[in-house]
């Protein structure tokens, strides 16, 4: 037991470092998160006008309508941006080295870009809770919500950590992965409920979502904030824990099977 | 002798540009890939406001089909601004890191070459995807068309005097890259939505600090009326950032104090 917590423990310092070295920079930070104050601002005028005509969409309202892109937009602008650095590694064949280190790759990238996750969700969450707030009021939910809703938020950011990791490991046999990447955050933009909520969408557009792990990232932790029950947090979080482990399976497959191609580009 | 010199910065130009438009085709895969990505990442964002519209017919008397001419006008503009100047969106840091040597190192204009000096690759994407847009809104008159040709040139110009605004701030301030960052991406954002929904200090914004109302709105209203007065006035617009970019870089260019950087760009 005790070597459990030592492992735990090596994987908590990893993520304390990079909070310490997020908060080298976090004035630049506070800077980045104007960009979400100003596509908050636009969405505030434009489902204003939007929803002049109408109490409700889909038994969403304008101030939920809201709060929901508050949750959408600030963890996409928080998720673990470790893609890059991962398939730069595949690429080159510097992984051989890392591989070597006393540390499982994965749980080390993982707990490295967590850190800095974490930091610019906070920043993000208060700079377009306090613009949203100063428009609609208040979200109508209670306080202790807000932990629930956290714990899919952690789950989200591992599910979109196994994906684009899972999409790095495609560089073991294109070398290229920079489409991918592209093509899944424009994915998430549209079924992972980024600038619209799911509910909105057709029927057969909704169901379609429904049956994939996107729309567990930003739809369902924002979805769950503004209407929160407990029947749905316990499907979301199964639904979640399937998806983690479906996801973490294929990956581990790639992963072996990627190690076997490695070529190490010397010098 | 004004003549001259401005022939032979035209002749520059086309020869940096030219020189751009070889080495991105080098790689013929990687550019075929880059601007198709453009297309696709387009196309996906517009798929919000087929979604949108499904919902609501209209919104600030905007219908799905001036999204259409929107779209055409400023992914036309942006994507001509980036694929001949498109170092713009590097040049606060190039200010910032004293790597203007490079561009001062020939006897042309130094501002026109540090933005020319790089091709955007996707931005060929982008003025793909504006004619389509602009196939689809539907507006087949010649005038129309000429009109959507010019608008989206003035529209380039904005963008391109607006970034070099952005990032002549540098001279002065120093570290200008988050300010042209986030300020590009302002005009970008606030461009994409129908202009109708804004009002009060919304109003204000885009028509003057972020001038994202010259680059959407004022074009789609000259196009879908047939408004030469409102032609005229954008025209005025254009010169006036313009003006202020030129001015505002040569002024900076004073005060930039050099990294030592030993290249040279040949």
């Amino acid at each position: 037991m005790p070597n459990v917590w030592k492992k735990i423990d090596k994987y908590l310092a990893v993520t304390r470092v990079s909070i310490k070295n997020v908060f080298a920079y976090v004035r630049e930070m506070a800077y980045r998160s104007t960009f979400m104050i100003v596509i908050l601002f636009v969405f505030i005028k434009l489902w204003g006008v939007a929803f002049a005509d109408h109490q409700s969409i889909a038994g969403i309202t304008y101030e939920q309508t809201l709060w929901y892109l508050v949750v959408t937009e600030a963890i996409i602008m928080s998720k673990i941006s470790i893609g890059n650095v991962i398939s730069r590694e595949v690429i080159s064949g510097s992984l051989a080295y890392t591989l070597g280190r006393p540390y499982n790759y994965l749980l080390y990238h993982f707990f490295n870009g967590f850190g800095e996750s974490i930091i610019r969700l906070a920043i993000n969450v208060i700079a377009g809770s306090t613009l949203v707030f100063l428009f609609v009021g208040p979200p109508a939910v209670e306080l202790w919500v807000v932990f629930p809703v956290m714990i899919t938020i952690l789950f989200a950011i591992i599910i979109d950590f196994l994906i684009t990791a899972m999409i790095s490991f495609l560089a073991f046999f294109t070398e290229e992965v920079s489409g991918f990447f592209f093509v899944y955050q424009k994915i998430l933009f549209i079924l992972g409920g980024l600038l619209i909520p799911i509910d909105f969408f057709p029927e057969w557009l909704q169901e379609f979502s429904g049956l994939l792990p996107f729309q567990l990232i930003l739809y369902a932790p924002a979805k769950l904030f503004i209407n929160f029950s407990v029947e749905t947090f316990n499907y979301i979080i199964l639904q979640q824990f399937l998806w983690m482990f479906a996801l973490g399976v294929t990956l581990g497959i790639l992963f072996l099977l990627g190690k076997r191609r490695l070529s190490v580009n010397g010098g | 002798m004004i003549l001259k010199r401005i022939k032979g910065e035209l002749i520059f130009l086309l020869s940096v540009w030219k020189l751009n438009l070889s080495s991105a085709m080098e790689y013929r895969a990687s550019f075929l890939i880059q601007v198709f990505m453009m297309v696709i990442n387009n196309a996906i964002y517009f798929v919000f406001w087929l979604l949108f519209f499904d919902q609501f017919e209209q919104v600030g008397g905007w219908a799905l089909h001036d999204m259409f001419l929107l779209f055409a006008i400023v992914t036309t503009g942006f994507g001509i601004a980036f694929m001949l100047f498109g170092n713009g969106t590097r040049l606060s840091s190039s200010i910032e890191e004293g790597q203007m040597d490079y561009y001062l190192a020939l006897p042309r204009n130094v501002q026109l070459y540090a933005l020319a000096s790089r091709s955007s690759v996707g931005a060929i994407g982008d003025i793909m995807f504006g004619v389509s847009m602009f196939i689809l809104a539907g507006h087949y008159t010649i005038q129309a068309i000429l009109l959507w040709m010019l608008c989206s040139l003035f529209v380039a110009s904005i963008i391109v005097s607006y970034v070099s605004i952005l990032s002549s701030t540098a001279f002065w301030i120093g570290r200008a890259s988050i300010l042209t960052e986030q300020g590009t991406n302002a005009l970008l954002t606030f461009s994409m939505y129908p202009t109708k929904i804004f009002e009060g200090l919304g109003y204000f914004l885009i028509f003057t600090i972020i001038p994202a109302g010259f680059i959407s709105v004022v074009p789609v209203e000259i196009i879908s009326e047939i408004n030469v007065s409102k032609l005229v006035m954008l025209g005025f617009v254009t010169i006036i950032l313009l003006v202020i970019s030129i001015i505002m870089f040569n002024r900076g260019l004073r005060k930039y104090e050099s990294g030592n950087m030993l290249n040279i760009n040949l």
